[in-house]
């Protein structure tokens, strides 16, 4: 069991000593306010329990002593169908949401040029293409999960004993030398956001800015507009936290540009199996 | 529950003195100790709260000749003697009931993924259109990772919206529970 509240998940299941308990007993009779984290510290209980976040005796504990009421069956149920349908939701997002921007307004326009039944449509298209340059120029127009992933990527990585419950992937930037052999990572193994670290020249600033592109052929780009260099024993390397959502079996290469440097660096090839 | 003791207009008032020489302020209290006791036998996993909440405070009525005030024991921690005594008389009931019944996991977490039909998905997917997308995009953040990284997205989250993790849920759960009638007048309908 962790988290922060721990010791209010303990007594859900029974698991506090006699005073402990006999504490938050009173604590729940006379402050009303602490229902809240109550709820709360019950809701993520249930997630844990679904997760398989518990040790077996906490399992064992959350099944007959949590367990007992209609209520909460229901609400454990109704906790598993959301969390299920979320994560559906959000993979297809991630698959879909960037498809639309990959197609970009030009490619859109000569589509219908060529078909003499929608030719109409060219000159509505003209007009919605003026929206689009606005789009394109004065707009956001990252999907969701970049947005997420570069609001990530803007905190502090450089504790790499934080980063640990993530899957690493280290990579050199490629060479005409080492192109025939590519990293291969599983995508079984992976967890749901993936820690790159990628090498960097020697002569790097630390805390230099970068815009990362992902990309692989057939899929749209992803791109983080914003990862730093941080020191590590050998020089500087770029860590980026990337969701494995975008990681569909085949050969991947990331661009990374320098926000201050013009000059063009070597990308980072891998493949995911 | 059957209770053993029926409270009347004299062990109320006298209830009431146990909190307050003031009426209205000892009623005040006293609406305080009986929503905390219903609190307290619901986070404890029981059944019926009102029932045993009732029960606590008959007996606390029942015996309040013992109640010394000299002795200055909150009224509330007086309370809760009673009802960690009816806590313990109800899970010794509840324990030999059991007996009586088929093993508990059968209707507990095994067929938590089976019976949780297409027609129930179809509507949450229904009703989730229906709310407004900061509503509906929050939901389905709130439940979109697991384990470590489900802690650190709610961290963000509440960066974000400025806001605590029992404030976030607060508000996740009223979605839901708007959420919930929908589905139900939505499965109904669509039996």
């Amino acid at each position: 069991m962790q988290g922060e509240n721990t010791k209010l998940k303990q007594y859900l299941v029974g698991a506090l000593s006699e005073s402990e308990n006999e504490e938050l007993d009173v604590r729940i009779i006379s402050d009303e306010s602490f229902a809240a984290e109550m709820s709360l510290a019950e809701h993520e209980l249930s997630e844990d329990y679904l997760e398989g976040m518990l040790s077996s005796g906490e399992k064992a504990q959350f099944e007959s002593n949590f367990l007992v009421t209609a209520e909460r069956r229901a609400m454990l149920r109704e906790i598993s169908v959301l969390k299920e349908f979320a994560k559906k939701k959000r993979e297809s997002a991630a698959r879909e949401t960037p498809l639309i921007k990959s197609s970009g307004p030009f490619g859109g326009l000569l589509a219908l040029y060529f078909r003499p039944l929608m030719a109409g449509a060219v000159i509505l298209i003209s007009v919605l293409a003026l929206g689009l340059v606005w789009n394109a120029y004065f707009r956001d127009t990252r999907s969701p999960l970049e947005r997420e992933y570069a609001d990530l990527n803007k905190r502090d990585l450089s504790n790499l004993a934080q980063l640990e419950h993530y899957s690493p992937i280290n990579l050199n930037p490629v060479t005409f030398r080492d192109t025939a052999s590519t990293p291969k990572q599983s995508a079984d193994r992976l967890t749901e956001t993936v820690l790159f670290r990628l090498a960097l020249p020697t002569n790097t600033v630390e805390g230099s800015s970068f815009v990362a592109k992902i990309r692989r052929v057939g899929t749209p780009e992803f791109a983080i507009d914003y990862v730093r260099a941080y020191r590590n024993p050998y020089g500087h390397e770029i860590r980026m936290l990337v969701p494995k959502a975008i990681l569909q079996k085949g050969q991947y290469q990331i661009v990374v540009e320098s926000k201050n440097d013009e000059a063009a660096q070597a990308p980072y090839v891998f493949t995911v199996e | 529950m059957k209770n053993s003791y029926e409270l009347g207009q004299k062990e109320f008032d006298g209830l009431l003195g146990l909190f307050s020489a003031n009426r209205e302020e000892a009623g005040e209290k006293y609406e305080q100790v009986r929503s905390g006791l219903v609190r307290f036998f619901q986070f404890k996993g029981c059944a019926d709260p009102q029932s045993l909440t009732d029960e606590t405070i008959n007996r606390v009525a029942s015996k309040l000749d013992a109640f010394d005030p000299t002795r200055n024991i909150r009224p509330v921690s007086y309370f809760y003697g009673f009802a960690a005594n009816i806590l313990l008389e109800y899970r010794r009931r509840a324990a030999k009931e059991s007996e009586f019944t088929d093993s508990k996991m059968g209707d507990r977490g095994i067929t938590l993924t089976e019976d949780t039909d297409d027609a129930a998905r179809t509507c949450l997917d229904e009703c989730l259109e229906g709310l407004p997308a900061d509503e509906k995009d929050l939901v389905i953040e709130y439940y979109s990772r697991d384990r470590q990284e489900r802690i650190e997205l709610r961290q963000r989250i509440c960066e974000r919206l400025q806001c605590t993790a029992s404030a976030l849920y607060t508000r996740v759960f009223r979605i839901k529970s708007g959420l919930k009638d929908c589905i139900e007048t939505c499965t109904n309908g669509s039996v």
